[in-house]
């Protein structure tokens, strides 16, 4: 597990109790178990209200803290790390013998198992376009301009995403559905030279 | 034998013997490339033989290595096992005998591609369920999580945290006072929580990368947040009570940004409705320009035949010039037309000629087409025709196949055997008649010399008695006519055969002679003749009478 120096210098910060007191320090585990434990369930992401009464320290630690405590979690579950191996990581990289170690790595055991889920479904596998339909139109007068003269396309893209079609409508002049071409076969070319060179 | 060696030679190149241009068959292979062969085929029979595939330069070497590859093809434990003998002998001076031998041998042993393919199928087999378990496992799995799929999209995201070493394009303290007052937690600057941890895992790998992205959102906040900071200090809020200080960082934004943005808002939409109206005169005008450009062109070019006929009419040397053109202008036309009338003439012949010519033409082409259409009708007439005795010609073949007593060319020939061996018969009996006549001629020509030699010695006996006794001289007499008799009888009798033969001649002519109507014919030249003669006879006598 490789975390950067940002993100160490963050956790360095969240352990250090002159920085960031006991209170504030639990409070943001909490937020950060209760964001990322119930991260993505749909019934409970609206009615998050953080109890961010309790947080006295400075506010700019406090976030750097909370951001590299977040990301920790998540890297760590990115690897599929069990409490024991995160513990080393964080013992070996950043961190020897603080106090605040075993309650991050509990923490981080509720949550894990949601976590390691969540990185399993997150794929790549983007939308992907599977048809496209378009019709040009030539607009003559609009409620502004008494001339318009101008020829536009209506493009309809249908994508599939996990299953589900989706449409895309935009509207564009030639120009434009020009440049959109272009830069399409830009990036094919792109693409083509990166499979040759590899 | 060219059979076998080209199987072997197929078989050799399909396990991946190779041969140079100048070893197409059996009977120019090299010696070396046949060793190989062999030890290829050792090896696809056996694989766990390890034989060079070079042959040694040195000559000790070289028997060493005949008798290891001898001794492999020798082996039966490695499933080989040659039973005819074999030695390095054989391998490094064998002759094309042994080499097919050994060749159709090992090939003869080579695994079967059957075999391999069930091998193959095995493995691909237990490397298939392996899939379908695994798969069925994450399947189970990503099944019980209820969630969906989620693309991995990134945002940008920011920690807050500085790093030394890495500059930002603002002091410290008004980023400190920006991380304050403006930023927000990180789980909350994505737009979508689904973006949170593919973003999370993005900032940690470009942090790692040493990549830091320009910090739009900081910079364009940042005249924001020094305002913000001033208001606060104005309004006297503690800052530790930080809670409070973002509730109302918050009121102070909507209020101060609010009647800004409307004001922005409708500048940007009188500009756009301007650039919009600019960019349609622009087009207008531009229309227009070409329109006046085209116009000045026209012009230009009107101006320029109008300024080149007033000097003409200007100019007096001109104007003569033209008026002797225009009195000289009868007198051509005059001289043209007389040109024009003779050309036409010419012309008019010519076309009159070819007009006859076509004419012929046409007159020939119709009877051409008479003709054609004549020997059309005469060709169809043909075809017809060719068809009713095709017709015919199958009825009376039908006719022909449905007679009964309708005797095939096998009857025919049964026939003509017969016949043949009839002649044969009637051969071997005119033979044998041949033989016997001649036998009788024999026996005739034998008993004829007996009867003259009795006859002359008789003869002479009794010319001596003769003399001496009357009876004997009786009797010699009698002899003598006898003899003579019996020879007239004997020419009699040649003579009647004879006769017998031309007889039975004259009969075959008559009988060739009959069905030419020889006695009719005869007849009426007889009468003819006998018609000459009376006409000649009256001749004569009207001559004696003149």
């Amino acid at each position: 597990m490789n975390i950067s120096t940002e993100l160490e210098l963050g956790l360095k910060r969240l352990c250090n109790p002159a920085l960031i007191n006991d209170k504030c320090f639990q409070t943001l585990l909490k937020k950060a178990e209760k964001r990322l434990g119930t991260l993505l369930n749909s019934d409970t992401t609206d009615q998050l209200t953080d109890d961010e009464s309790t947080i006295t320290s400075k506010q700019d630690i406090v976030k750097e803290a909370y951001a590299s405590l977040v990301a920790l979690y998540t890297i760590a579950s990115r690897y599929c790390l069990d409490g024991n191996e995160l513990n080393m990581n964080i013992q070996t990289l950043v961190l020897a013998n603080n106090v605040r170690i075993p309650e991050i790595i509990k923490t981080y055991e509720t949550i894990s198992s949601h976590l390691m889920q969540i990185c399993k479904i997150t794929t790549t596998s983007l939308a992907c376009v599977v048809d496209v339909e378009c019709r040009l139109d030539y607009c003559v007068q609009s409620s502004v301009f008494d001339d318009v003269s101008e020829f536009f396309y209506k493009v309809r893209l249908k994508t599939v995403d996990n299953g589900t079609i989706e449409y895309i409508d935009f509207v564009c002049n030639p120009q434009q559905l020009q440049e959109l071409v272009f830069k399409l076969k830009d990036a094919v070319r792109h693409l083509e030279k990166i499979a040759s060179t590899s | 034998m060219e059979e076998i060696d080209s199987i072997i030679f197929c078989t050799l190149k399909g396990i991946g013997c190779e041969f140079s241009e100048h070893e197409t068959s059996m009977t120019n292979i090299a010696q070396e490339t046949f060793i190989k062969g062999i030890i290829i085929c050792l090896q696809k029979i056996q694989p766990t033989i390890s034989i060079p595939h070079t042959i040694p330069r040195s000559m000790s070497a070289r028997y060493q290595y005949g008798i290891t590859v001898a001794d492999a093809c020798k082996v039966r434990s490695l499933k080989v096992g040659y039973k005819s003998d074999i030695g390095y002998q054989t391998i490094l001076y064998g002759d094309i005998v042994d080499m097919r031998r050994i060749l159709m041998f090992l090939i003869e042993k080579l695994p079967k591609e059957t075999e391999n393919i069930i091998e193959y199928k095995n493995k691909r087999f237990t490397i298939i369920k392996e899939l379908k378990r695994i798969l069925s496992y994450t399947r189970q799995t990503l099944d019980s999580s209820s969630l969906s799929n989620y693309s991995f999209v990134s945002v940008p995201l920011d920690t807050g945290i500085s790093v030394p070493g890495h500059k930002r394009d603002c002091t410290p303290a008004e980023w400190r006072n920006f991380c304050i007052n403006s930023l927000k937690y990180i789980t909350e600057q994505p737009s979508d929580m689904k973006y949170l941890i593919p973003s999370l895992i993005t900032l940690n790998t470009k942090r790692l990368l040493n990549i830091y992205e320009s910090k739009l959102n900081s910079t364009d906040n940042l005249p924001k947040s020094r305002i913000y900071h001033e208001k606060i200090k104005t309004s006297n809020v503690p800052i530790i009570s930080t809670h409070n200080a973002i509730d109302q960082n918050k009121i102070v934004n909507i209020i101060k940004n609010e009647p800004k943005e409307s004001q922005e808002l409708t500048c940007i939409e009188e500009l756009l409705t301007q650039n919009c109206e600019l960019k349609s005169l622009i087009l207008k005008e531009r229309s227009s320009k070409e329109n006046l450009l085209a116009e000045l062109k026209r012009l230009e070019k009107e101006n320029t035949v109008k300024v080149k006929s007033l000097n003409i009419i200007n100019n007096p040397e001109i104007i003569s010039k033209l008026k002797n053109k225009i009195e000289a202008s009868p007198d051509k036309i005059k001289k043209m037309n007389n040109k024009w009338s003779k050309y036409e003439n010419e012309q008019i012949l010519i076309l009159s000629q070819l007009n006859a010519e076509i004419n012929k033409k046409r007159a020939n082409n119709n009877k051409l087409e008479v003709v054609y259409a004549n020997e059309k009708l005469k060709l169809q007439n043909i075809f017809e025709e060719i068809k009713k005795k095709e017709d015919i010609i199958k009825i009376c073949r039908n006719d022909l196949e449905s007679k009964s007593n309708y005797n095939s060319r096998s009857s025919y020939t049964q026939r003509i055997l017969e016949i043949i061996s009839n002649i044969e018969k009637q051969k071997k009996e005119i033979n044998k008649n041949i033989m016997e006549t001649r036998l009788v001629q024999k026996d005739i020509n034998s008993l004829d010399g007996k009867v003259e030699r009795c006859f002359i010695s008789i003869d002479e006996l009794m010319f001596k008695v003769a003399k001496k006794d009357d009876i004997i001289r009786k009797c010699y007499k009698l002899l003598a006519a006898i003899h003579s008799n019996s020879s007239s009888i004997i020419a009699s009798v040649k003579q009647t055969g004879t006769i017998g033969r031309e007889i039975k001649d004259l009969e075959e002519q008559i009988e060739n002679e009959n069905p030419h109507q020889a006695t009719a014919n005869i007849q009426k030249l007889k009468q003819d003749l006998e018609l000459v003669k009376n006409e000649q006879l009256i001749l004569l006598k009207k001559l004696k009478v003149g």
